[in-house]
């Protein structure tokens, strides 16, 4: 596998020195870290959470190699989360698997240096050296903004270099200075850091619990202050508390409540009063600040934001999206399986048949396939977020959704990812991972598989064209077909707000989702970036995801292929002699009848493999929705994705099937009829099918994503458990409640 | 100099000056100066660490169609606050300026 990136080159090591990037979102600074690593990038995880570390390489001017750690874009080193521990844990030494950084490129946007500087003090408090990135000083420019780099270097105590991250400018000096930190270290900086001369009423409690960290041998001295206010802003109480050690949270509650003071109320006083501070540094540093708004952005904005038209746009936005994954992928995904087509016959012509040959073939070839069939839906998708986020108008999406998204109890970023999902769930829960809260997120994608994604379509399809007359007309216009299809898309949209607010009130309690939204201004979407984030998603995808998906195709395949029962062959040789020695049939009749002959000989070995015993063994289970053990078989196979139930019905029913035309195996599942004589595929069984498949978990790439997503087997298992208890219910209820109203 | 006083129409707020009133109570498109935050919840702390802090001056700008969020242009940067939260910013009216 060359698709794995060779870890020695971009895991960061003992040996080599480690800067991190920090910043605000929107500051630029993943184009900065883009930008000074290129390709030579690695994203994992952090560990225990699941926030993204980007770590990647740079040669410095002077030839020597550093690493590099793109830190979670923040407004504030004060954790709420553990997620928004990161930072701090990074840069203090906390966090497993990095060294604590040598220097922090902390990156501005010149555009709201004022708002920038108050991060970057509160690095500078924890003592960790800096350079100070002033990026997109061009833009800041035009809009009238003036500032004394040496002055502002002077006041705070390192170099101050404006850059423009997306043309490159600057940067070659920035670097410059990244050497030049590492080497004269600990300039004071002639305007006191903030920590050193707090407001009166952060004083006495910061010195305090700075002396008992540095008495119970928690914080040397030097970083004892900084860690002391940081603990007491943080979130230490709850279920999304912050994870520091007991000792020293009780130090924090004691002293906490020795002030009289709340988390609250010292996270106000030290936000309002770091904001004087830094009111009279960008005196000092004879800042002219921008008065003028963005022309191109209010401009825009009022269109787009407008009452009317805002969400005319929006929807048409997202009507492209959806369109999008939903049938522009389709002719990608056709070459993708043609593309497996071509190497299964390859691989077929170079081994012997027999068991191995079914395995590689069936099992691994067909694993890849299913695997790189999302791959267009998912560079597509993720083509089009890198476009609205980059560009600015995510933000606006958020904006314009949150009154009818928090209504349901989510996030208004959650509207594009479950959005997504009616295409295909994978992309869409990949698509998450732009809301911050963790249990919104976590709902998000507890729901995403509710929504019908189109592998869902030809199982409708199938039963639709069975049991219902489908082009019956109604009032002239509909068809009893669509009327019931869209059925089913609105069982799928109410059951997933059903299942949010459920969520939202019980295992994943929490406020109504947080809105803290800042809308930039318009810019540009650098190519690069979008096209670096699209090869990530696709590597991650590949890597993470695939070898779960292989997996599961292979454990499919040997259900379906392990006979529990011996399979009598004699009596079908015996039929195919008959036929080939009945001079009365031309060649094209005989070998029709002996294609007949195999297809009821495979469906025996189905009856007979584990899967099929398995259909049989669940039957009881299903029977009170109106289903058989064939359904059952169908229900199991369809694990791989939910279109091979269609396929897999045509199997046990004994019949050859082919894509282009399933009319003759409509045809047979209309006269199929129980050992008793009764019809199988009645017009109730075939709703309590549907509504079986709108609501269950039928996918097991879909597992695959989720426990990538999650970094747990805990909430997949989940998924699956919920799901399938759902569909069971929801089928339950219409087959019965159907049979109690006199239907059939 | 002079000092105008408006009425809060939509709540009744009594404060210690006159000229003060609720941001949610302000028309669009209208200047004023954040003076106090009051019991600020976690996510007005999140937006005072922002830049919604007091002193600042603030445009309201607009509402998203349902009324909420109001999108709030402070120097150097624009943030969207729920109605609810709104509802805790004491401001001043500023004149309009002469943009």
């Amino acid at each position: 596998m060359t698709l794995i990136t060779r870890p020695e080159t971009t895991t960061p090591t003992q040996s080599r020195r480690l800067v991190a990037i920090a910043g605000n979102p929107n500051s630029g600074k993943t184009t900065l870290f883009n930008r000074l690593t290129g390709a030579r990038q690695k994203v994992g995880n952090y560990p225990g959470v699941t926030v993204e570390r980007k770590t990647g390489m740079l040669t410095l001017p002077s030839g020597a190699v550093i690493d590099i750690v793109d830190l979670p874009g923040s407004y504030s080193i004060a954790a709420r989360s553990p997620e928004e521990q990161i930072s701090h844990d990074v840069l203090s030494g906390f966090s497993q698997g990095l060294r604590r950084p040598d220097t922090v490129i902390v990156v501005l946007d010149a555009t709201n240096v004022r708002r920038n500087l108050y991060l970057a003090t509160q690095l500078r408090d924890m003592g960790v050296p800096l350079v100070v990135a002033l990026n997109m000083i061009d833009l800041a420019r035009e809009r009238g903004f003036q500032i004394d780099y040496e002055k502002l270097s002077a006041a705070i105590g390192c170099p101050v270099v404006p850059i423009v991250a997306r043309s490159g400018e600057g940067v070659d000096l920035l670097l410059k200075k990244l050497e030049l930190v590492a080497q004269t270290r600990d300039i004071p900086g002639n305007v006191p850091r903030f920590i050193d001369k707090l407001p009166e009423a952060l004083e006495p409690p910061v010195q305090e619990l700075a002396d008992g960290l540095v008495q119970s041998k928690l914080s040397d001295p030097e970083h004892a202050r900084a860690e002391a206010l940081w603990l007491l802003i943080s979130t230490l109480d709850g279920d999304e508390a912050v994870s520091i050690t007991p000792t020293k949270a009780a130090l924090t509650k004691r002293v906490l409540k020795k002030s009289g003071l709340t988390t609250q109320e010292v996270r106000a006083i030290e936000t309002s009063s770091r904001y004087q501070y830094l009111r009279d540094l960008m005196t000092l540093s004879a800042a002219v600040e921008m008065d003028l708004p963005h022309r191109v952005t209010q401009i825009f904005d009022r269109v787009l934001l407008h009452r009317v038209f805002g969400p005319i746009v929006f929807l048409s936005v997202m009507a492209i999206v959806f369109q999008s994954i939903f049938s522009w992928a389709e002719p990608a995904m056709g070459l993708t399986e043609s593309f497996v087509g071509w190497i299964s016959t390859a691989i077929a012509g170079l081994l012997p048949s027999g068991m191995f040959r079914d395995l590689i073939v069936d099992g691994a070839v067909a694993g890849f396939g299913n695997v790189i069939v999302f791959l267009p839906q998912i560079l597509l998708l993720f083509f089009f977020i890198g476009l609205l986020e980059d560009s600015g108008y995510m933000a606006r999406a958020a904006f314009l959704m949150d009154r009818i998204m928090s209504k349901v109890g989510l996030d208004g970023r959650a509207f594009v990812p479950l959005l997504s999902s009616f295409a295909c769930a994978i992309p869409g829960i990949m698509a998450t991972r732009t809301i911050a809260s963790r249990k919104d997120r976590l709902v998000t994608i507890l729901v995403a598989p509710l929504m019908s994604c189109s592998a869902r379509l030809p199982v409708y399809t199938l039963i639709i064209g069975t049991v219902f007359a489908a082009n019956y007309k109604i009032l002239g216009v509909f068809s009893i077909g669509g009327l019931v299809l869209m059925a089913m898309y609105l069982l799928s949209i109410f059951a997933g707000i059903g299942i949010a607010a459920l969520f939202k009130k019980t295992i994943l309690k929490s406020p109504p989702p947080p809105l803290y939204l800042e809308l930039p201004t318009y810019k540009l979407p650098s190519l690069r970036s979008v096209a670096l984030n699209l090869l990530d998603r696709a590597k991650l995808f590949v890597v993470r995801a695939g070898t779960v998906i292989v997996a599961a195709t292979v454990i499919l395949w040997a259900l379906m292929n392990f006979e529990l029962v011996e399979t009598n062959a004699a009596p079908f040789e015996q039929a195919r002699a008959q036929i080939q020695s009945n001079g009365a049939l031309d060649d094209e009749a005989k070998s029709a009848e002996l294609a007949a002959i195999d297809a009821q000989e495979h469906a025996l070995h189905i009856e007979h493999s584990l899967g099929g015993q398995i259909g049989k063994f669940i039957e009881p289970v299903i029977a009170p929705l109106g289903f058989d053990w064939r359904m059952g078989v169908g229900i199991i196979a369809s694990f791989a994705a939910r279109e091979v139930f269609v396929s897999s019905l045509a199997v046990v029913h004994g019949i050859s099937y082919s894509d282009d035309d399933d009319s003759t195996l409509r045809e047979t599942l209309q006269t199929a009829r129980t050992d008793s004589g009764v019809l199988i595929y009645t017009p109730l069984v075939g709703l309590a099918l549907m509504v079986f498949f709108v609501l269950a978990c039928q996918c097991m790439s879909t597992v695959a994503i989720v426990r990538r997503e999650t970094n747990s087997w805990t909430w997949p298992i989940f998924m699956v458990s919920y799901m399938s208890v759902l569909a069971w219910l929801g089928a339950f209820a219409v087959y019965q409640g159907g049979k109690l109203i006199g239907l059939s | 100099m002079q000092s105008k006083h408006f009425q809060c129409l939509s709540c009744k707020y009594v404060g210690k000056t006159s000229d003060l009133q609720h941001l949610d109570c302000m028309p669009l498109g209208s200047r004023c100066q954040l003076v106090e935050i009051e019991n600020p919840s976690d996510n007005l702390l999140r937006l005072m660490e922002m830049g919604l802090v007091p002193g600042t001056s603030v445009v309201i700008e607009r509402t998203a169609p349902l009324n909420s969020p109001f999108s709030l242009r402070l120097p150097g940067c624009t943030l969207a606050v729920r109605r609810e939260d709104a509802k805790h910013l004491l401001v001043a009216p500023l004149p309009k300026d002469s943009e």
